[in-house]
């Protein structure tokens, strides 16, 4: 073996090769450079996209320039990527910069894979014994390499620390403010207000607000709706409908689950329809919604002409109206400082989200946007005491 | 990226195996270009024998362990309806208890923030090369200036030239080998690394070896992308044609250590 060299070292990598080969060794892993980076930035667009559908991360707009699947662009983390590429040449400017900065945050990864993979084998019902072999072999093996990696916190390591603790706080504080929000929401049953529905829908007093109206939902139960949705529909401004339709969408465990099912409330008078999407698929609504309402329609389940009779007569299709609402935090409810600082962190990321309509692909010009308080105040609660003048 | 059908993802070919090296082996392919050399910088001088043995046991081992027996043999079956990555496996168990979204947030993070390293160390690590002929060059703007067009042809889709990748990650991985092959004939003796007690001489005996594995442990962090990119080829194409990538980069490897 050759005598060691302290002071300039060749890549050990490059000097293996012979001299007339340099070049085009070189070149052959320049290319292998650039598709070890495509590779990653497919990847990213990947692990995001997932995230989003999983609730971890604001919506964002995804373009497929090409029809191959889960080929994807997402344009706003294409330019972060490449924004932090950039920056980490800049800051590190060689190789060996970068190598002591290098994997510190990846075996932290690791580690949390080792952490999901011991519940996924417990789910598989493998022998405890060997659920706890894989677990302790990997995390000493694993946490051995994260302390020998801990001395490269100084050497860049932060940076990309940095990096992920706040790729981290935004998946947080979006997960966290969702599951608020959740607990707040409150369900009612949708067949208390049968009555009350039908009743609005033939009061021609009040005009009509759409032929057929939309309400997105989250109740995973087909018996519920959020009391959000009763609330728009009689109380602020009351909507009268031909027909009301609830929609859900459920993104399943699996990824590419694409499902729906339909089910006549009251017939002609309230529909609910539920989308079963896997967590790869892009829930564009608007094209899934008008597939399944051709669908309806072939089997005479629906009446896609419009109820209107001039129009009928001219077989105009008939309108549709979707309604989203946002349920914004009210300042006269007591949250926890806890709950303060995630909701208020969140409508900051909001921000920087795609609203529900252009994430869902719905046609802006259909969509009624409303605001309604996070939390409906009983009626239970006293605040204020009524005073009587005294005579 | 191009992806396999269905039909083709389950079974055997060699072109489907062809283009799983374009896919799934970029970071793990390409950490030949600067493991070695970040183990031979942390010695700080002390090169002999022994400690470039305890070295090369470490990849080797590491190589065999982490990515081979913890991802390609074990956590590649954890596939979620054939998609794969840490995101997939927290859909699958994410119903058994709620904190775990913690635990999937912090290793997807994670994941994210040290793959902005991978492209500039892959690409700065290659175009270093060109300074053995040409010592004054500067790196840096080659290197922004690659990474740009990277980025910027992102939007087109990258369909057409990926057809391009599995090709080149061929003949990549065979100029590995063969880069390797003649300094290992010449120095059999670095065959003695496969056992692991020059791995355990060098952690604990070698002053300051414990922390060598901060570099060694950049020969496996390509293994979660693997993991990631699951859904892309199919688990029996990672398989067989990791057993072909490993050989060629412990070859490598081999060939690097018989230099030094």
């Amino acid at each position: 073996m050759q005598s060691s060299n302290p002071g300039e070292l060749p890549n050990p990598f490059f000097a293996i090769m012979p001299p007339w080969f340099l070049p085009a060794g070189v070149l052959v892993s320049t290319a292998a450079a650039i598709i070890a980076s495509q590779a990653l930035i497919s990847g990213s667009y990947t692990i995001i996209s997932e995230a989003i559908q999983l609730n971890f991360w604001p919506k964002l707009k995804i373009d497929y320039p090409t029809q191959v699947k889960g080929q994807m662009y997402i344009s706003s983390l294409n330019w972060m990527l490449f924004a932090a590429c950039v920056a980490v040449v800049l800051m590190f400017r060689t190789s060996s910069n970068m190598e002591a900065a290098y994997g510190l945050a990846i075996s932290i990864t690791m580690l949390m894979t080792t952490l999901l993979m011991r519940q996924f084998l417990k789910v598989v019902r493998l022998a405890k014994p060997l659920v706890t072999l894989f677990t302790v072999t990997y995390l000493i093996i694993e946490g051995t390499f994260l302390i020998a990696n801990m001395l490269k916190f100084v050497h860049g390591g932060w940076f990309t620390l940095l990096l992920a603790g706040m790729i981290f706080y935004v998946m947080i504080i979006w997960y966290r403010a969702r599951q608020i929000k959740n607990r707040f929401t409150r369900f009612v049953t949708v067949a208390d207000y049968y009555e009350q529905l039908v009743d609005l829908s033939k009061d021609v007093t009040v005009s009509k607000y759409a032929t057929n109206l939309v309400y997105l939902t989250r109740a995973d139960k087909i018996t519920d709706v959020e009391a959000k949705v009763i609330y728009s529909i009689f109380s602020k401004n009351p909507k009268r409908a031909d027909t009301y339709w609830i929609m859900h969408i459920d993104i399943t465990d699996q990824p590419y689950t694409m499902e729906y099912s339909v089910d006549h409330l009251i017939p002609g008078s309230l529909v609910r329809i539920e989308f079963r999407l896997g967590f790869k698929v892009q829930p564009r609504i608007n094209l899934l919604f008008n597939e399944a309402l051709r669908e309806l329609s072939i089997s005479n389940e629906i009446d896609l002409l419009s109820n209107y009779p001039s129009l009928r007569k001219h077989e105009v299709g008939a309108d549709f109206k979707f309604v989203v609402i946002h349920r914004v935090r009210n300042f006269d409810f007591r949250f926890s400082g806890r709950e303060r600082f995630v909701l208020d962190n969140y409508n900051v990321l909001t921000r920087m989200a795609l609203s529900n309509v252009n994430a869902y692909g719905l046609d802006a010009s259909n969509v009624l946007v409303e605001e309604v308080p996070l939390v409906i105040i009983g009626h239970e609660d006293h605040l204020l005491k009524r005073v009587y003048h005294q005579h | 990226m191009k992806t396999l059908k269905a039909s083709s993802r389950d079974t055997l070919s060699i072109a489907g195996m062809i283009i799983t090296l374009g896919i799934v082996f970029g970071d793990l392919g390409t950490s030949p270009l600067y493991v070695m050399k970040a183990i031979v910088s942390g010695a700080g001088g002390h090169i002999d024998q022994d400690f470039i043995l305890g070295a090369l046991s470490c990849l080797i081992w590491t190589l065999t362990l982490q990515t081979t027996v913890k991802y390609v043999l074990i956590i590649m079956r954890a596939d979620n309806n054939g998609e794969g990555g840490i995101m997939a496996l927290y859909a699958l168990i994410r119903k058994r208890k709620k904190s775990l979204y913690i635990v999937a947030a912090l290793g997807a993070s994670a994941l994210l923030a040290d793959g902005v390293i991978t492209p500039s160390i892959t690409v700065v690590s290659a175009v270093e090369g060109l300074q053995l002929n040409f010592p004054h060059l500067t790196v840096v703007p080659i290197a922004i200036g690659i990474i740009t067009a990277l980025f910027l042809v992102q939007k087109l889709g990258t369909a057409a030239i990926g057809k391009s990748f599995g090709p080149i990650m061929l003949i990549w991985f065979l100029t590995l080998a063969a880069l390797g092959l003649p300094y290992l004939l010449k120095m059999p003796v670095v065959f003695k690394a496969f056992n692991p007690v020059y791995a355990f001489k060098l952690l604990f005996l070698h002053p300051g070896g414990f922390f060598l594995l901060g570099a060694v442990f950049l020969v496996t962090t390509g293994a979660e992308a693997l993991y990631s990119d699951l859904g892309h080829c199919g688990y029996k194409n990672i398989r067989l044609s990791w057993m072909f990538v490993k050989v060629t980069l412990i070859i490598n490897y081999m060939g690097q250590a018989s230099w030094v």
